[in-house]
């Protein structure tokens, strides 16, 4: 009986320790072509991307979980002739759930324990554009994106919310 | 003695093993498959030493 219980335990410390050491890769990660909502990608021009709809998406694909990390986006771009650019990373299983974006800028870290990760580890990324008139006239240039993924100490809503997400098996719709 | 460790060790290794395909089949992004795969060969051998161990 003691025995079994032993090694019961043993069993949830060692699944613990597995979790704990994947909680310890950083570093640059790839990502995939900056598309518009309908998956077709934008054009590409000399060594820039041409964005010319409000919406812009791309996929970022890390080799871990989003419990306790961070995603540094390292952007160069050119505004064009948008009044405001943000960028944020997918929520929930809504297709528009980016509430936590943040205004573009050279450096954006975004927290991502809270955030939704698909089967296949990637995450969701999508710049805003606010457009002078109508959505027709965007246009801004993206000269270059990096993604890098640091460890970052979640505060209690995040885990929750990690913690729902993963019991109830959120996947995007 | 050596029968009884061997016996401790495939039962933690199968329970972090029931462990990690219960988390996996909620998300498969928490834990990535090759520990699955390790986990399970490492159980595996130890449930062939231990049926070993019993014959001799």
């Amino acid at each position: 009986m003691v025995r079994s219980l032993t090694a019961i335990l043993s069993g949830v410390v060692v699944t613990a320790l597995l979790l704990l050491a994947s909680l310890l890769p950083q570093g640059l990660r790839d990502h995939g072509p900056v598309e518009n909502i309908h998956g077709i990608p934008y054009p590409a021009e000399d060594d820039h991307i041409i964005i010319t709809e409000p919406l812009a998406h791309a996929d970022i694909y890390l080799n871990e979980s989003v419990l306790a990390k961070k995603l540094v986006l390292e952007i160069d771009f050119d505004p064009g002739n948008t009044t405001g650019l943000a960028v944020g990373v997918r929520e929930d299983p809504f297709w528009l759930s980016y509430d936590g974006r943040v205004p573009a800028a050279r450096t954006v870290v975004i927290p991502l324990t809270d955030k939704l990760q698909e089967p296949n580890r990637s995450i969701d990324l999508m710049f805003f554009a606010e457009a002078p008139r109508s959505p027709g006239e965007v246009g801004w240039e993206l000269h270059s994106l990096s993604a890098r993924v640091e460890y970052a100490l979640p505060d209690w809503p995040q885990l929750r919310n990690y913690a729902r997400s993963i019991l109830y098996r959120e996947r995007a719709l | 003695m050596k029968q009884s460790l061997l016996t401790s060790v495939f039962l933690f290794l199968t329970i972090a093993l029931a462990l990690v395909v219960f988390t996996r089949w909620l998300h498969p992004a928490v834990f990535p498959l090759g520990i699955q795969y390790s986990l399970a060969a490492l159980s595996i051998l130890a449930g062939m030493f231990l049926v070993l161990c019993h014959e001799n």
